[in-house]
Formats: structure tokens, sequence, C-alpha cells
């Protein structure tokens, strides 16, 4: 008994050594670091496009704000548009521009003036402005499908470091032939730090994914509604001419 | 984009710095690393559990003393140093300054410390601090055989285990690393009487609780009360294979695990230690009761 007691002590000094995180990960096995590794990588770039989108986010939701504010003032929208041209730098102003721009190409060429061909150019006003909704959307979206990814896969990633791991502790009780606790728990350890690691990573993504998808809805259904209005006064404004 | 993972790179940076030095801190206060605190009984005597001091003390002075001196003896050296530094450069300085009275550095050589001018007052503090070092580290001595007195019983009784660590975790594992203390020959003791004291059968059943697996997992665990019979050998290792009493509650699947560990931890105990081959014919034939209840803190 007393033997056991202080072979068990000495096997605990010999293998166990702190439980830093540092050392858990030099001292583990090539896979594990390189899941470890993945996982690290995946979590930085997840959170660069955190960043990235809170940031993009905000600032498009206030320029959309401030432009609506200017659009509904009851100032001309010719001048309004003379004023941003080509250089609007946001969803709801570029949306603005491309149907601006198509009517005036309309305009210019004098199609306008017959019944039939209005509703041509209400038609192609409509069309340009889905296609910049659709094109705006899509690069406000641009990387949000990797931090879905990095919330469903990185568990697993982090499982699978895991496993490998507690088979190596396996491995390593059935090397020293002692299924005392000093030799398992280090290789537990640093094997679950694999999961913690992966979740760690997982969830920041999940969350953000969920709060950035919801918050693009809401955007996009801003914009349609834009479009929608804006559509209605351009279309108003060819009857006018028409009549 | 740039600027994000730039970003993101920093945030990681501070978390694992964070984790770096904050963290194990933190492991550091939930992991207590459990020392293995190997303790024997020191001698069978014929009373047990006994909290009269005059028992208790009997035992304890033999390993205590050994250590208390070492203590002793790393304190006190300093301060002779000190006093002997001190004397060397007064009568320096005394030859140094001749011009003052004769008469006045002789007291001054004296008594050292107060005379020498304000350069001396930096050599001075080191030896009062010498001093009151000593005054300080007597405590311990104080501390432990207090400590240690009421430490032995409760460290053969097993259900009050768990309060022991909390009165006094910082003292108890460096006390105990050292190598047990070589117990008095039981054979010495046995001549006493060569009835079997009830601490001979607790002498029995510490060393064997030792071996038990509570199986802590039944149900009613607490209600598994075991009984096993074992025959012994004068050396202390079994004659035949341990009996298990009750026998009738071994169709009760929970019962027959715990008895089998019970049988286990005896056959993994023995040959028992430290007993006295005088009183053989007493503890030949023994009835060990496992009491699930006292090793689960009941």
């Amino acid at each position: 008994m007393e033997q056991q007691a202080v072979e068990a002590a000495a096997i605990a000094g010999s293998v166990s050594g702190d439980l830093s995180i540092l050392s858990l990960v030099a001292r583990a096995d090539f896979i594990v670091k390189l899941v470890l590794v993945l996982l690290l990588g995946s979590s930085i770039w997840s959170w660069a496009i955190i960043f990235d989108k809170v940031r993009r986010l905000r600032r498009v939701s206030t320029k959309a704000s401030e432009f609506e504010e200017v659009f509904w003032s009851g100032g001309s929208l010719e001048d309004l548009y003379d004023r941003i041209g080509t250089k609007a730098d946001h969803p709801m102003a570029l949306l603005f521009a491309s149907a601006m721009r198509e009517w005036r190409r309309s305009g210019a060429h004098g199609l306008v003036e017959s019944d039939r061909l209005s509703t041509g150019v209400q038609e192609r006003i409509g069309q340009v402005m889905r296609l910049t909704i659709a094109r705006e959307l899509d690069r406000l979206e641009r990387y949000l499908g990797f931090l879905a990814t990095v919330g469903s896969t990185a568990p697993f990633i982090g499982l699978f470091g895991t496993v490998w791991g507690i088979m190596n502790s396996f491995q390593s009780i059935a090397v020293s032939k002692n299924t005392s606790l000093a030799v398992v728990a280090p290789g537990i350890a640093e094997a679950l730090f694999a999961t913690a690691f992966g979740l760690v990573a997982a969830i920041p993504a999940v969350v953000a994914y969920n709060k950035f998808s919801s918050d693009l809805n809401r955007f996009s259904g801003r914009l349609e509604g834009f479009a929608g209005e804006f559509s209605a006064i351009l279309s108003r404004q060819l009857d006018e001419r028409t009549d | 984009m740039r600027g994000a993972i730039g970003i993101s790179v920093a945030f990681h940076l501070t978390l694992a710095t964070a984790a770096w030095t904050g963290l194990p801190v933190l492991f550091e206060d939930a992991i207590q690393e459990e020392t293995p605190i190997i303790v024997e009984l020191v001698a069978i005597a014929e009373e047990t559990r006994a909290a009269p001091e005059t028992r208790q003390k009997e035992p304890e002075p033999e390993p205590e003393p050994p250590k208390p001196e070492p203590v002793k003896a790393e304190p006190k050296p300093p301060p002779p140093p000190p006093a002997a530094k001190p004397a060397p450069p007064a009568p320096e300085k005394v030859a140094a300054l001749p011009p003052p009275p004769k008469p006045e550095p002789k007291p001054k050589a004296a008594e050292p410390p107060p005379p020498p001018p304000e350069t001396r007052i930096a050599p001075d503090p080191p030896a009062p601090k010498t001093n009151i070092r000593p005054k300080t580290k007597p405590e311990p001595p104080k501390k432990t055989p207090r400590f240690d007195a009421g430490r032995i019983a409760v460290l053969i009784d097993k259900t009050r285990k768990d309060e022991a660590p909390e009165a006094e975790p910082e003292e108890a594992p460096k006390k105990f690393l050292q190598p047990p203390p070589v117990p008095e020959s039981p054979l010495q003791r046995a001549a006493i009487g060569n009835r079997l004291t009830v601490s001979e059968v607790d002498a029995i059943r510490y060393q064997i609780e030792q071996c038990w697996n509570v199986p802590a997992g039944a149900r009613d665990a607490r209600d598994l009360v075991i009984r096993v019979r074992i025959n012994l050998d004068p050396d202390g290792s079994l004659k035949g294979p341990p009996v298990i009493l009750d026998r009738s509650r071994m169709d009760d699947d929970f019962f027959r695990t715990a008895a089998e560990s019970a049988v286990r931890a005896v056959r993994l105990c023995t040959p028992l230690k430290n007993l006295p081959t005088t009183k053989y014919d007493r503890w030949q034939e023994i009835t060990l009761t496992f009491n699930p209840r006292e090793m689960l803190g009941g």
C-alpha cells in the first residue's frame, strides 16, 4: 500500500508537471497541435469578419438613415443625383444613383414620350434597382458563410483533437502499464483543451452569424422598401410626363 | 478587411496574454495538488481514539523533536554573526577616529549599535531584523504539537478526515511529507497484555480501508455494511479466502459488488503489517466490518 502511494507520487511528479495552457499545448501530440492551429486560424479569421461586419453594417445603416433624411427633405431629386453622382459609397445611395442613371438615359433619348415605352422604362428601372439591391446585399453578406461554417464545424474539429488526444493517453496507459490518474490526466487535459478551443471559436461565430444575418435581413427589407417608394415616385413622374 | 484582421489578431493576442499571465494563476487557485499523506499508526496502544493527551503524546514526542530542532538551529546561527560583525567594525571606527576621548570608545565597543555615527546606520538594521525573525519562527513549533495531538485522533477516525485538511492545510503536507516516523516495535508493546486491544483491530481496519474502493455509486450505498471474516497467518498474510458473512443478501447485485470489493480490499492489503505476533491467537481470526457510511463521510 505504502509502496503504491510512493509510486503514484513519483509518477505524479514525473508526469503531470504544470497544467498551464501553454505547457499543455507544448506537450500535445502533432495532430492535436495541428487541430489547435487550425482552430486558432479560423478563430482569428472569424473574429476579423466579425469586426469588419460590425463596422460595415453600422456605417451602412447610419449612412442610409442620413440619405433617407436628405431624400425625403423635399429637395429636387435631380439635384440630389447631381450631388451624389458617381461617388455614391453606400447601398442606398447606389440604389438611388443607378435608378436615376437609368431614368436619365431613358429621358435623354426621348424614350418616355409614348405610353408603351413608359412602361418599358419603369420595368427597366425596377430591374436595375433589383440588381443593385442584390449586388449590394451580396457584398454585405460576403464572408458570412465562413462564420456559419466555423460555428458548425469548429466543435467537431475540436472533438476530433480530443478523441485523438484521448487515444494517445490510453496508449500511454498501455505503455506505462499504470492506470493512475497521474498518467491519464495530462493527456485528457490536453485533449479536452482542443474541444474547449473549438467551442471558444464556434460560439462567437454562431452568435455573430445569427446577429448579422438578422441585421442584413432587416437592411434588405429597408432597401426594398426604399426601392418600392422610389419607383412609385418615378412612375408618377412618368405618368405626369406622358399625359 | 485588412484592418479587421489586424484587430482580430490583436484581440487574440490579448486573450493569449491574459491566458498566459492570468489563467495559470486562476488554475493554481482552483487545483489544489494533492500530496499523498502517508500516516501509519505509530504504535499500538491499549487504548484507542483516546482524547487525553497523556496517551497521545507518548508516541508523538519521538518523531517531533528532530523537526523543531533543525528549525531552531537555522534561526539561531544568524544572530551570532551580526553580533560579531558590529563588534569588529566598531574597533575600526575607533581606530579611524582617534580625536574623540578614549574612555568613550571602550563603552562603545561594549554596546555596538547606538554609538557609531550616521554612516553606521545602514549595517545596524540587519541586526535587529535577524533578531526579529527568531521571534516569529518559534511560533510554528508551538503550533505543531498542539496541532498534532488533535491530528492523530483525526487521522485515525476516518469520518473526520475531510475536516482535518481544512483546519491547517499549509503545514500539514510539509510535516507529513517527511518519511513517517519509525514506529516502536510492536513486540515491545505487546508485552503489556495479550488481549487484543481495540486499537489492533483499528490497525487492521485502517490498513484495509486504504485498499478499499467504496462502491459509491450503488443504490443506498450507505447501508451496504459488509462483514468479512478473515483468517490470518502470524506474518499477517491470509490463511484462507476471506468469508463474506450475511450471505443471504448476496442476491442483491449492489451488495454483491460491495462485498466483492471488500474481499478485494482484503486481498490487496494483506499481508498486514505491524501486528504484534505475541497476540497472534487474538487476531488470527477477525471479523471486519466494512461500513460505507464512514468512508462516505455520512
